[in-house]
């Protein structure tokens, strides 16, 4: 198969490649490590948390209680693949930030119910989880044992947190540890991604500078495409693209509406999961599109 | 007491039905209004060029902020009473929202205590607090608020009797003359609502359900011969980016059929019903 390898300012992409690994749906609540998927998605009962060791070719199926119905649900896979965390958020008021039900443990199953701190989302650093979460998503926190006991690394109380306190994003799994941007509410607004190899000592990283407005509360969606590289999805609409040190701003064509979240499913082949939602008055209906760019980001289809 | 504010509450609705949204003069004080449409709840109030970027060619007219309470989870610079004028001037509505102590079953929150009588007498002191807080926001007399009641994972008989005598003691409070509008907000399938109709009963709930249903017909785990005299808000999805006009905020969705604070009513989305 021909295959094209297209390298901008970091985002290593590609046009006119090989079969490309097949995901079940789109689906916010999917995790992917080499040929191992997991994905969540809800039922009458609580959730469904599905497993594959073969790139989707086969299932292993079980079933989650939750005490509360509930659409809002992420999966994380250990980087070896031997660990899975289920994340739902229940229902709850924009003053909690949702409720949390967490479910850890082997990602072949079963997962076990744990008591979490606060909703949110969760990525493993080796065999430790991390957090973020709580009201304005302001808090992280860090499990050494899959989500038993908590260690709070930052943020103050869950009640009263001032409008100035940063939000921070879904935690990103990478390479050599895990990423969490970090989004700081002014005039101009910046997201800082905060790196950390044992997912309790975070680094503070490169910082990008929004055009668009992003009010307290607001955790800009940031992608990992690769070793040290990402894209931050503006307010504006504009991608911010960054590898290592330096960042190319782009204005993408054919993204649809404003981006709620941008997940890369295979970066080298520009595939990515696009959550989208409310382009009109008369329409506000979620959506999450599998699209593919192959210069960079420029052009999305 | 409950009877004349259906009655006052399905008048407005009729009468108003399919009006376009229209802000009151200048200077009125924004009251207890009915809203058929959609809006959204965020846990600090925007400022209020964000306001304004939310309203503009936008689905939403009405805007649920945390007026205070001890277990509020954000703190609200914005929230001023020049803000609440401004805003309902705009032609927005509020959804005004109290975060006391919560059931002693919830956890992470600080309680009401689950002896009943003590819990009654702590629902009025927050019926109090909340109505001081409106107060100083220069909402008139008649305002709705809601009382934020979060789900616990599970409840006890015992924390159940509490929470049920604590509702009461929020209504009753608030009902005392110039009576105001009183709400709960909870989990519909937190099996709690279907058992505030002991009078006296809120006179209007917000159920989380976050189905994606903008419907306040459909509510998960309420019967459907409760809360059907335009008592309803629903929030049908929760907490989630949304840009609009270039400004992006972290909102609940959220879906009514019934009381707000505003200048005018306003039918905007029947699919709300």
């Amino acid at each position: 198969m021909k295959k094209i390898l297209v390298v901008a300012a970091g985002l290593v992409l590609a046009a006119c490649g090989t079969a490309q690994q097949t995901l079940p749906v789109a689906n916010e609540g999917v995790a992917h490590q080499g040929n191992q998927l997991a994905k969540v998605t809800p039922d009458a009962s609580g959730l469904v948390y599905e497993h594959s060791t073969d790139g989707g070719r086969t299932w292993q199926r079980s079933t989650l209680h939750l005490d509360l119905p509930t659409r809002q649900a992420v999966v994380a896979l250990s980087p070896d693949g031997a660990r899975a965390g289920v994340m739902a958020t229940l229902p709850g008021s924009a003053s909690t930030g949702g409720l949390p039900a967490l479910f850890t443990g082997p990602a072949a199953g079963p997962l076990a119910a744990r008591q979490a701190p606060v909703a949110g989302d969760v990525a493993w650093v080796g065999s430790r989880l991390v957090l973020v979460g709580g009201p304005q998503r302001s808090l992280v926190y860090s499990s050494p044992d899959g989500g038993v006991t908590w260690q709070k690394l930052d943020g103050g109380g869950r009640f009263n947190v001032p409008a100035t306190a940063p939000s921070h994003g879904a935690p990103l799994t990478t390479a050599d540890g895990v990423t969490v941007p970090v989004t700081a509410h002014g005039r101009p607004s910046t997201v800082r991604l905060d790196t950390s190899k044992d997912g309790v000592t975070f680094t503070k990283g490169v910082v990008v500078t929004l055009s668009g407005d992003a009010a307290p509360g607001v955790a800009v969606p940031v992608a990992v495409t690769g070793p040290d590289a990402y894209v931050v999805v503006d307010p504006s609409g504009v991608l911010h693209v960054v590898h290592a040190t330096t960042q190319e701003t782009i204005t993408p064509s054919g993204l649809p509406g404003p981006i709620e979240s941008l997940t890369f499913t295979d970066a080298q082949h520009g595939t990515a999961q696009v959550a989208h939602a409310c382009t009109s008055k008369d329409g506000c209906d979620h959506t999450v599109t599998p699209m593919v760019t192959d210069d960079g980001g420029h052009t999305w289809r | 007491m409950k009877a004349k504010l259906i009655s006052v509450v399905a008048a407005a609705v009729l009468a108003f039905a399919g009006a376009v949204a229209a802000a009151g003069p200048a200077n009125a004080a924004p009251q207890r209004e009915q809203l058929v449409g959609q809006g959204v709840d965020s846990c600090a109030a925007p400022s209020l060029s964000q306001m304004s970027a939310f309203w503009n060619n936008t689905p939403y007219s009405a805007w649920g902020v945390y007026i205070g309470g001890i277990d509020r989870g954000c703190s609200q610079p914005n929230l001023t009473k020049a803000w609440v004028a401004s805003v309902t001037n705009q032609g927005w509505h509020l959804m005004p929202l109290w975060v006391g102590p919560q059931n002693p079953c919830a956890s992470g929150f600080d309680h009401f205590s689950t002896n009943t009588t003590t819990a009654y007498s702590q629902g009025k002191a927050e019926a109090v607090k909340a109505w001081n807080a409106m107060s100083a926001l220069g909402m008139a007399t008649n305002s709705p608020v809601t009382y934020d009641l979060e789900a616990p994972g599970s409840s006890t008989t015992t924390c159940i009797n509490a929470t049920k005598a604590f509702v009461r003691g929020w209504v009753a409070q608030l009902h005392v003359a110039p009576a105001q509008t009183a709400g709960v907000y909870t989990s519909t399938c937190s099996g709690f609502i279907d058992q505030f109709t002991t009078s006296p009963a809120p006179d209007f709930i917000t159920g989380a359900d976050w189905d994606g249903v903008l419907s306040t017909s459909s509510m998960s785990c309420v019967s459907t011969s409760h809360w059907t005299q335009h008592q309803r808000h629903k929030q049908y999805r929760g907490g989630h980016n949304e840009t609009w006009n270039g400004v992006t905020i972290n909102v609940d969705s959220d879906c009514s059929n019934g009381p707000t604070l505003a200048l005018a009513p306003f039918s905007g989305n029947s699919a709300c019903l």
